[in-house]
């Protein structure tokens, strides 16, 4: 049990670590698919930028 | 655009509130499909869609950070997009200056054929009404240009030149410029700017000749002194002059020619800060002018700049492999 008690603290405390580590200064780029976002269909508008490593 | 515009805090925090971003390398994965699929031509291209997918609108090209929360605004609230203006032709089919707004949104887009049937019925409308002015004209034929109709253009140019409309010096000066594009004979152009004073006209016309005279190779002799008189009609305030500078410079590396002139001009780019390219341009001019050692310090300071490119490694060996010293 307290084992138990232990393991979701630990959890709260590392997703609140993460949550504050999250770079906010960053651009949002979507790792997900382009076919994937518009089945998602979240109401947003999409932007793609089309680039190369040119 | 990631140095500047995307890390700008306002477009963040506008994209973070109302857009998915995604970017698609155009030439890996999906990538090829999908720049077919929306008609992508050049890098970077931002396209805007609605959440079915449907292209609302594109950013073609570089822009600052200012200048991109304005167009991501205005895409947003629907103002000059490609349905706003079909739905205010709908309304109003008559109006010459809205096919040709039409026009322009279609050349963003790369849509040619509803660009052109726009610009066919802009033409008519002047014909029709008689409003055959000279900035009517040249405009659709600047249009006609711009979708690779270049014969049109020419045949709109001839006919302000022949009827004589106001600043028909003009509409000559671009129908020479398309026919030498067309014919691939420099000569007439460079005839004509020997004797002109326009300074854009010039550079229109060097810039005109210097990619026939390049494309041919038949000429490095006229390319270099075309490419040196080209760049001498840009003034230090020219947004671009450390770019252009290096362009020559580097070129005139490739046809061994105006190599003292080429060192003078990547010194001059360098005034405006140390970039590493732009060094790695003088590298090249040094060592072209049998300058090896200092050209080994420079390429070192690249190397030491961005020591991942295997380009400055590649350099530093071939300069040291023709090292005598």
């Amino acid at each position: 049990m307290l084992l138990s008690i232990f393991k979701i603290l630990l959890l709260i405390l590392f997703s609140l670590f993460s949550f504050n580590c999250e770079d906010k200064d960053a651009y949002p780029w979507s790792m997900d698919s382009l076919d994937n976002i518009i089945v998602k269909n979240s109401g947003k508008m999409i932007l793609v930028d089309f680039e190369t490593d040119w | 655009m990631d140095n500047d515009t995307y890390s700008d805090k306002r477009i963040i925090k506008y994209a973070s509130e109302n857009l998915i971003s995604i970017k698609i390398d155009a030439e890996k994965g999906s990538g090829p499909e999908q720049k077919k699929k929306y008609r992508v031509r050049g890098y970077p291209t931002i396209l805007l869609l609605d959440s079915f997918g449907n292209e609302i609108d594109r950013i073609v090209g570089y822009r600052p950070p200012d200048e991109f929360m304005a167009e991501l605004v205005r895409i947003e609230s629907g103002t000059n997009t490609l349905s706003s203006l079909q739905s205010k032709y709908l309304r109003n089919m008559d109006d010459p200056s809205l096919e040709l707004t039409l026009v322009e949104k279609y050349i963003d887009l790369n849509v040619k054929d509803s660009a052109e049937k726009h610009l066919k019925n802009a033409l008519q409308y002047y014909e029709q009404e008689n409003e055959f002015t000279f900035q009517n004209i040249f405009n659709i034929s600047q249009l006609y240009y711009r979708i690779g109709s270049v014969d049109v253009s020419i045949e709109l140019l001839d006919k302000i030149v022949e009827n004589d409309i106001d600043s028909s010096e003009t509409a000559y000066f671009y129908g020479l410029l398309y026919k030498t594009k067309v014919s691939n004979k420099v000569d007439d152009l460079l005839q004509y700017v020997s004797i002109i004073d326009n300074i854009e006209w010039k550079k229109l016309s060097y810039w005109q000749v210097i990619r026939i005279v390049k494309k041919s190779g038949e000429d490095p002799d006229l390319e270099a002194s075309l490419y040196l008189k080209a760049v001498n009609l840009y003034d230090k305030n020219y947004k671009y002059l450390p770019s252009l500078l290096n362009g020559f410079a580097w070129r005139m590396t490739e046809l061994g020619r105006n190599l003292p002139k080429a060192l003078e001009k990547v010194n001059i780019a360098l005034e405006y800060g140390e970039d590493i390219p732009i060094l790695d341009t003088k590298a090249e001019v040094l060592w072209k002018l049998g300058r090896t050692e200092d050209a080994l310090e420079i390429i070192n300071k690249c190397i030491q700049g961005d020591p991942n490119k295997k380009h400055y490694q590649d350099q530093k060996a071939k300069f040291l492999e023709n090292n005598n010293i």
